[in-house]
C-alpha cells in the first residue's frame, strides 16, 4: 500500500519519509526543503503522547465544529418548524413589514452568521496554535 | 431588434459591457498562458492564493447564473419560498467552514477524488468519485450556459446555439490557456463585477422610493386584503412548500453546497488552513450581503409588477410594457435586469448584463478546472500513467479542459426549455448526497472503510438520480421537490453500516488523522516562515 500511494504522486526527495502520505509535493508547496517537511505521525518526536495530544485536539475541534453548526442550522430548522406549526403568528409583522419568519431567514441569519464564523475561526487557530 | 419585442432596442451600454468583459477575461488569461510549468501550477494556481484574493474568487466561482438571476426570479415568482434557496446557498458555507475547510487544506492534494483515493487507499473509490465529479460537474454547467442565453437574448437576436457556443468557447479558450491562475484572476474581478452590479440594483430600487420594509408592507397589503392581486400564501412561510418538502430542500442545498467541487478545490489554492478558514470566513461575508439584498430586488420588482397590471396607484413610477414583456416572458430569471432597468436605464442594465455574464463566466470556469483535473489528473495520472512528466501533464489538462468545453456547449445546447434554478437544485441533490458524506465521514471518523465510502457514494448517486428522474413511479411520500433530505440520509446509512459490516479501516488512518487534523509541522513551517501567500495578479508578466 505504501508503494503504491509513493509511486502514483512523487514527491521531490525526502517524501519517502513520510509512509503512505505524499505530504510533500502537494500539501504545501514542491519547492519546500526536505528538512522543513515534518511527517505528522512518525519521526523522533512522536510519541504516545503526541498521539494522545491530536486525539484530543480532533475532539475539541469536533466539539466546537458540532457546536456552531447546531446553533446556526438549529435557528433556521426552528423556523421553518415554528412557520408551519404557528403560520399565522411566523407570518405577522412585527416591525417595518417584517414578519419573525422574513425577519429570521431574510435578513438576521446573515450577520448571525458571520458572528459565529468569526468566533469559530478565532477559537479554531487558537486550538491549532496558529495565529 | 431583439426577440422580445419590436420596441426593444438593443442596450448598448450591456453589449459594451458584455463583451468588454469576455475580452478583459480572456486577455488575462493570455497572459498568464506560459506560468503554467506544473500540474500544481495548471490546477491550483501554485497554492500561493491569498485570503481576499481566494475569498472572492470562492465567491465568485460560487455565485452563479442561479443565484444572480435566479434568487430574484424565485422570490419574485414565489414570495417567500425564494428565501430557501438563498439561505441554503449561504449556510453550506458555514458547514464547509466548520467542518471541511481545515482538514481539507491540511490533506492537500490537487482534486476531490485526491482525497477518497488517498483517504481509503481505494482506486475504485477514486474512479466513482472521479464519476460523481463529472455528473455535479455537467449538472451544475448547464444551467450556466442556459443563463448566459437568456442574457444574450436581453442585447441581441443571435440564436440559442449560437450563444452557447460563443461562452463555452470564451470560457474554454482562457481555462485551457491560463489554468486555475486565469481562472482565479478572472473569478476575482468577476466577482467584484458581479457583486457591485447587485449593489447597484438593490441601492437604485431602495433610492427609487421602494425600501424594503415598504415593499413588504405594500406586498402584504396586495395579497392579504379582500380583491387580492397576488396570492395570498406570497409572503407566508409555508407558501407553496410542506414542512418535508422545506427540510428537504434545505439539507440539499446546504450539504450540496458543501460537496461542490469546484468550490473545495479552491481550498487547497490557499498555502495553509489557516487562510483556507479565513478564506471561507470572508466568502460567508462576501455572499452574505449579495444573498441579502437578492430576494429585496425580486419581492421589489413583483410589487411593481402586480400595481402596474392591475393599474393600482402607487409612489413608483409603473412599469415599462418593455419590461412587463421581459417579466411575462421569464420573470423567473429576468427580474435582476428588469429591476436595473426600470430604476436605473440603459446604463444599469448594461451593469447589471455585464454582472450576469460575470457569475456565469466564473462559475463556468471554476467547473471546468475541475472536471479537466478529473479526467486529466484523477483519471489519466493517477490510474493510467503515474509516471507522467509534468509537462506531460500540464498538456493532458489542457486536452482534457478542449474535450470538457466541447461535452459543455453540447450539453447547453440540449437543456434550451428547461429551468435554471430547477437544474442547479438537482446538482445540490447529488453533491449533497455523493461527496458530502464521504468527505465528513472521511474527515472526522476513523472507523470508515473503503468499501464503506464507496457504497455511500454509489447509494447517494443511484438514490438521487432515481427519485429525480423517476418521480412518476414513485409513491406519493418519495416525491419531494428536491430529494436530497432522503438521499443523503441514505448514503450516510451507507457509509456507516457498509464500514461496521465490510472492508478494513486504512491501517494509517491514526497517521491520516494526525495529518489533517495535526498542528506541529505547520507550527514549524510557519515558524521559518515557510508559509506565505503572493498576490495572483503578481503573476502577470511585466512589459
Amino acid at each position: 500500500m505504501s508503494d503504491r500511494l509513493d509511486r502514483r504522486t512523487p514527491g521531490p526527495p525526502g517524501s519517502e519519509r513520510y509512509g503512505t502520505w505524499d505530504l510533500a509535493s502537494d500539501r504545501t508547496r514542491a519547492d519546500l526543503p526536505a528538512d522543513d517537511q515534518v511527517d505528522p505521525h512518525g519521526g523522533a518526536d512522536w510519541d504516545e503522547a503526541a498521539e494522545a495530544r491530536v486525539r484530543a485536539l480532533i475532539v475539541r475541534q469536533r466539539r466546537l465544529s458540532i457546536t456552531a453548526t447546531a446553533l446556526l442550522l438549529g435557528l433556521v430548522l426552528a423556523v421553518v418548524v415554528a412557520s408551519h406549526v404557528y403560520p399565522i403568528a411566523m407570518a405577522t409583522p412585527v416591525w417595518r413589514g417584517f414578519s419573525p419568519a422574513l425577519l429570521a431567514m431574510g435578513v438576521l441569519i446573515y450577520p448571525l452568521t458571520w458572528v459565529v464564523a468569526g468566533l469559530f475561526v478565532v477559537l479554531s487557530n487558537r486550538m491549532d496554535g496558529l495565529p | 431588434m431583439t426577440p422580445l419585442g419590436d420596441a426593444v432596442q438593443v442596450p448598448i451600454f450591456a453589449l459594451i459591457f458584455g463583451v468588454g468583459l469576455l475580452v478583459l477575461s480572456v486577455t488575462l488569461a493570455w497572459n498568464v498562458r506560459k506560468l503554467q510549468k506544473t500540474a500544481a501550477d495548471y490546477y491550483l494556481a501554485g497554492r500561493a492564493v491569498g485570503v481576499l484574493q481566494n475569498a472572492s474568487a470562492i465567491s465568485g466561482d460560487y455565485i452563479s447564473a442561479a443565484s444572480f438571476l435566479g434568487i430574484s426570479g424565485l422570490t419574485f415568482l414565489l414570495g417567500f419560498d425564494g428565501l430557501y434557496y438563498a439561505v441554503g446557498f449561504f449556510l453550506g458555507f458555514a458547514v464547509v467552514l466548520f467542518f471541511i475547510a481545515g482538514p481539507l487544506r491540511k490533506f492537500g492534494q490537487y482534486t476531490i477524488p485526491d482525497f477518497v483515493g488517498g483517504r481509503f487507499n481505494t482506486n475504485g473509490g477514486r474512479a466513482i468519485a472521479v464519476l460523481c465529479v463529472l455528473v455535479i460537474s455537467l449538472f451544475y454547467t448547464a444551467p450556466q450556459l442556459l443563463g448566459s442565453a437568456k442574457i444574450l437574448l436581453i442585447l441581441t437576436d443571435i440564436p440559442y446555439p449560437a450563444a452557447v457556443a460563443i461562452v463555452s468557447l470564451s470560457i474554454t479558450v482562457y481555462v485551457v490557456l491560463g489554468g486555475m491562475r486565469a481562472a482565479t484572476m478572472t473569478q476575482i474581478f468577476q466577482f467584484w463585477v458581479l457583486w457591485s452590479a447587485i449593489l447597484l440594483v438593490a441601492a437604485l430600487v431602495w433610492q427609487g422610493g421602494l425600501p424594503y420594509g415598504r415593499v413588504l408592507t405594500e406586498l402584504q397589503r396586495l395579497t392579504a386584503e379582500d380583491g387580492a392581486v397576488g396570492p395570498s400564501t406570497y409572503l407566508s412561510p409555508t407558501g407553496s412548500l410542506d414542512l418535508r418538502d422545506s427540510l428537504s430542500l434545505l439539507v440539499a442545498l446546504v450539504c450540496g453546497t458543501a460537496g461542490l467541487p469546484h468550490i473545495l478545490v479552491r481550498l487547497y489554492t490557499n498555502p495553509d488552513r489557516r487562510r483556507a478558514r479565513w478564506s471561507v470566513m470572508l466568502v460567508l461575508v462576501f455572499i452574505g450581503t449579495f444573498y441579502l439584498m437578492t430576494p429585496y430586488i425580486g419581492l421589489a420588482i413583483n410589487y411593481l409588477f402586480l400595481t402596474t397590471e392591475s393599474g393600482l396607484a402607487t409612489g413608483a413610477e409603473p412599469l415599462s410594457p418593455q419590461i412587463l414583456s421581459w417579466l411575462a416572458f421569464d420573470g423567473q430569471n429576468l427580474a435582476v435586469p428588469a429591476a436595473a432597468m426600470h430604476f436605473g436605464g440603459q446604463f444599469a442594465l448594461g451593469i447589471a448584463v455585464a454582472g450576469s455574464l460575470g457569475a456565469v463566466l466564473s462559475t463556468t470556469a471554476g467547473l471546468l478546472v475541475v472536471m479537466s483535473g478529473a479526467l486529466g489528473h484523477d483519471l489519466y495520472y493517477n490510474l493510467y500513467n503515474p509516471k507522467a512528466s509534468q509537462r506531460t501533464r500540464v498538456i493532458v489538462a489542457r486536452g482534457s479542459t478542449i474535450i470538457m468545453g466541447i461535452v459543455v456547449c453540447l450539453l447547453g445546447l440540449a437543456v434550451e426549455r428547461m429551468q435554471i434554478a430547477v437544474l442547479v437544485g438537482l446538482a445540490f441533490a447529488v453533491s449533497a448526497s455523493t461527496l458530502f458524506p464521504v468527505l465528513i465521514t472521511g474527515l472526522w471518523w476513523r472507523g470508515v472503510t473503503g468499501a464503506g465510502a464507496v457504497a455511500g457514494m454509489i447509494t447517494g448517486l443511484s438514490v438521487s438520480l432515481l427519485l429525480i428522474f423517476a418521480k412518476g413511479i414513485l409513491p406519493g411520500w418519495l416525491v419531494l421537490e428536491n430529494p436530497g433530505g432522503v438521499s443523503v440520509v441514505a448514503s450516510f446509512i451507507a457509509i456507516v453500516a457498509v464500514s461496521k459490516v465490510f472492508g478494513r479501516v486504512p491501517p494509517d488512518v491514526d497517521r491520516f488523522m494526525a495529518l489533517v487534523h495535526g498542528n506541529m509541522e505547520e507550527q514549524r513551517l510557519r515558524s521559518a516562515g515557510r508559509l506565505k501567500s503572493r498576490k495572483v495578479f503578481a503573476d502577470l508578466p511585466r512589459r
